[in-house]
């Protein structure tokens, strides 16, 4: 081959390659994000209660200390409710009164200057609402999701399939798919999965950032009530009031 | 006396040659040899054991100027950072340009000098980008890349040397997958390894027609980005379409490996062989015994493709 046939073969051969893989890329390449109603534009009556959620604040503090705002979302309307931003919350669960009780690391918070790992602040779920603080030295489990994954009939739910599909496992060792998304970007999943105190839906939340509930039987019709914006680090808890499932009892936080 | 020389010597005695050819190999070796000889290390009084000692100090004023970057960049200001991080890559321009290139020795030297400015201006323009896009790390990233593209186009087409040569097809791969992520950070992942796939293949086939020299290094280079690219390929639901292509890749590289005997691509598809037969024996029979068997087949194979190749090359040449 000479060298002007080298190199006319060489530029139509690379061309084509790259030609070839672009359209590929625009053609097959862009998956779009999986779309759920919101609430609003599919209300559900029968949703009753409280979600609270906490994420990173955005803000520009330039401090060592993440800090973390807690919201409450009234249901079935949805409409949400900033309650407090504080430095370093964990876990988070409601009590059997109604009121939210986190896990709070910071070590200034802005009413106790020093501030014990084995402290818990109870918070009353109104923007501005009152503080209270206990002391708790045992097990917390019950602040976290992992908690509250498993109903009163031993159902499970949780994520699988890398986190794109929500199942419920039965006490039988049995699974069922209940909603997912064959067709997702491959950085896009559930983070996490829980009941609601009734059992009647579970909620989860995805890598957008988004808090979707969705019915366990039936059809489960996915919805979005509350678009957060943040892919990690999204915590929550649902309390329906007089359903003490998943609640912890306020005598037994005050007994430490 | 150089060796060709005296295998020319050695081939008229034995009448191999006759005294016309041996006479025409001298000529055309020499007319090879005659610039090389006035470009040589010796000619400009540079030993290689000097050019080693001065990466070695070069190397040496780089990590010291690395450490005591990092004690005083956290306070210095955004524009002081910025500043620090221009002027260095400036200092590497302009060093990189004030060497001559009339020597092996200064072409390298030049080459890693304007290779640390590609990297220095990656880092300014990221510096400068991160306090205008301070949301958008994607699209810090893809300022700061093609800018280094820019600045790596430049210096390759100044100086064609093969570092010059990886730094441009880095600078091409970085510009790429971040404007693929900018355009939409949707993309599945596999994409992007599809994109390098094409520009690694694409690269190496430029540099066989003689686009992007030099040649050698730079159809290795590319060849090691469209294995790369394969592999990224080849994951979540593109596992099966990666691996297929990772394959292809591999018996791409081998046979112009072997067509061109060039022993970098040889070396490179031997790497993909080993990678990519182990992952599609996986996927195939799912067992680590299935592996070890498809790899000692796939040796077996090699060793005799590699048997017969070499006889008929002796068959040929004795005809």
């Amino acid at each position: 081959m000479t060298g002007a046939n080298r190199s006319r073969t060489a530029a139509l051969l690379a061309g084509g390659i790259v030609v070839v893989a672009t359209a590929v890329i625009v053609i097959f390449g862009f998956v779009p994000t999986p779309k759920y109603p919101l609430l609003a534009e599919e209300p559900d009556p029968e949703l009753s209660g409280m979600i609270a959620y906490a994420i990173p604040e955005d803000s520009d503090r330039d401090d060592e200390f993440e800090s973390r705002c807690v919201y409450v979302i009234e249901l079935p309307e949805g409409q949400t409710n900033e309650i407090t931003c504080r430095e370093q919350i964990g876990g988070m669960a409601w009590i059997d009164d109604g009121w939210l009780v986190v896990e709070d690391f910071g070590h200034v918070s802005e009413f106790e200057r020093e501030f014990d790992d084995f402290d818990l602040t109870l918070i009353e779920p109104v923007e501005g609402g009152a503080f209270e603080r206990v002391t708790y030295e045992r097990d917390r489990s019950f602040l976290w999701s992992d908690h509250r994954q498993t109903r009163r009939d031993g159902s499970r739910v949780r994520v699988e399939d890398a986190g794109t599909t929500v199942v419920v496992v039965s006490p039988d060792g049995s699974t069922r798919d209940l909603f997912g998304s064959d067709e997702a970007p491959s950085n896009y999943r559930f983070n996490e999965a829980q009941w609601s105190p009734d059992g009647k839906y579970v909620l989860v939340v995805d890598t957008e950032g988004r808090i979707i509930v969705a019915a366990a039987s039936g059809d489960p019709r996915p919805r979005v009530v509350a678009e957060t914006g943040h892919e990690y680090g999204v915590t929550m808890a649902w309390y329906v009031p007089g359903n003490a499932t998943y609640t912890v009892d306020r005598e037994e936080l005050n007994r430490g | 006396m150089s060796d060709w020389e005296k295998k020319v010597r050695e081939w008229h005695a034995v009448g191999l040659i006759s005294e016309d050819q041996a006479a025409s190999i001298r000529a055309h070796e020499g007319s090879m040899d005659a610039p090389e000889l006035l470009d040589s290390d010796e000619a400009t009084g540079v030993t290689a054991a000097v050019e080693a000692v001065g990466y070695l100090g070069g190397a040496l004023a780089v990590a010291a100027a690395f450490f005591f970057m990092s004690e005083i960049i956290p306070d210095l200001s955004e524009v002081g950072q910025v500043g620090l991080a221009g002027l260095l890559t400036a200092v590497f321009i302009a060093a990189g340009a004030f060497v001559r290139k009339s020597s092996p020795a200064g072409r390298r030297l030049k080459s890693v000098l304007w290779a640390a400015s590609v990297v220095g201006t990656a880092a300014t323009v990221g510096l400068l980008a991160t306090g205008l896009f301070e949301d958008n790390a994607a699209a810090v990233a893809l300022a700061a890349s093609v800018s280094a593209l820019v600045v790596a186009a430049i210096t390759w087409m100044m100086n064609k040397s093969a570092l010059g040569n990886v730094m441009l097809l880095f600078a091409i791969i970085g510009s790429t997958t971040l404007l693929i992520a900018v355009l939409n950070d949707n993309t599945h992942g596999s994409f992007y390894g599809l994109a390098v796939w094409a520009i690694g293949v694409a690269w190496m086939v430029l540099s066989w027609g003689g686009y992007t020299p030099p040649a050698r290094p730079g159809m290795v280079v590319g060849s090691v980005a469209a294995l790369v690219g394969a592999q990224i390929t080849a994951t979540d639901s593109f596992r099966l379409h990666g691996l297929i292509l990772g394959v292809i890749t591999v018996m791409l590289i081998l046979i112009s490996g072997a067509r061109l005997e060039r022993i970098g691509l040889l070396i490179a598809g031997a790497i993909g062989v080993v990678v990519f037969s182990v992952q599609v024996a996986l996927k195939i029979f799912g067992s680590e015994l299935a592996v070890a068997v498809a790899l000692v087949v796939i040796a077996a194979l090699l060793v005799i493709g590699a048997v017969a190749a070499s006889r008929r090359r002796k068959g040929e040449m004795l005809q």
